[in-house]
């Protein structure tokens, strides 16, 4: 079994995934959206909540929990739209789009408003032309 | 304006936030007026008050080539609206170089967090 518990080597693996699946240019289109990866990513930041709510660090788990806001993330949803838009209109279902949509947000902490605004949003981008999806 | 610790000190705020280099890093910067954009087109800033020893590990994930980095600190007025968060809680991103006045400069010098 490996596992990790040191809180900085957590938040190197943290640190990893954003590159990887967010910020990192030229990176594989299967390893940026990866289900595994958002898993995974997932578990490393409940990981390291879960290390600073054991030591008793209230305030740096809150940070924490304010980082994980979809609404903080400018850089990040820019990417994820222009990653997603490079195969929607392929996708053949409302639920496949949910899917995928859902596996790129996380960890970040959303609702279904975010859910539904965000798929429509991109619907509406590919109707009216790729040209609309800028960093 | 003086950019000595008491000043600092006296200073803080929500709007106070922190670059942490080397001493080279700090005169170019200091004399360029700029903190200049990596690679990726950003800036970084944090407001955690590290120690130049535990920089590496906080502010850069441990990288070894990053050793001596937290070693000199400039601490900038930053209207917050104008940085974005980063891959963790304590760093803060600017797109694209940050230039700056010396009004902008509240401390610099060796790392005063130990």
């Amino acid at each position: 079994m490996f596992t990790v518990t040191d809180y900085q080597e957590l938040v190197a693996l943290n640190r990893a995934l954003m590159e990887v699946r967010y910020l990192a240019d030229n990176v594989d289109d299967a390893t940026r959206g990866s289900s595994f990866l958002s898993i995974l990513h997932v578990r490393v930041v409940d990981a390291i909540k879960a290390t600073l709510s054991e030591s008793g660090n209230a305030g740096q788990l809150s940070d924490w929990e304010k980082w994980q806001l979809l609404e903080n993330r400018e850089r990040e949803l820019p990417r994820i739209m222009k990653y997603l838009a490079t195969f929607w209109p392929g996708l053949p279902s409302e639920e496949g789009k949910r899917s995928v949509m859902i596996s790129m947000l996380r960890p970040f902490i959303f609702t279904d408003d975010d859910l539904q605004r965000l798929i429509s949003q991109l619907d509406e981008m590919m109707a009216n032309g790729p040209s609309d999806i800028d960093e | 304006m003086p950019h000595n610790l008491n000043y600092l000190a006296d200073s803080l705020g929500d709007d106070v936030f922190f670059h942490y280099t080397d001493e080279a890093g700090h005169a170019a910067i200091m004399n360029g007026g700029v903190v200049k954009a990596n690679s990726k087109g950003v800036s970084y800033f944090t407001q955690d008050m590290v120690s130049a020893g535990d920089a590496n590990n906080v502010l850069f994930a441990g990288n070894p080539a990053y050793a001596g980095r937290g070693s000199y600190v400039i601490a900038f007025r930053i209207s917050p609206d104008r940085l974005m968060a980063g891959v963790q809680p304590n760093e803060l991103v600017h797109g694209g170089s940050f230039r700056f006045s010396l009004d902008d400069v509240i401390f610099h010098g060796e790392n005063p967090f130990g």
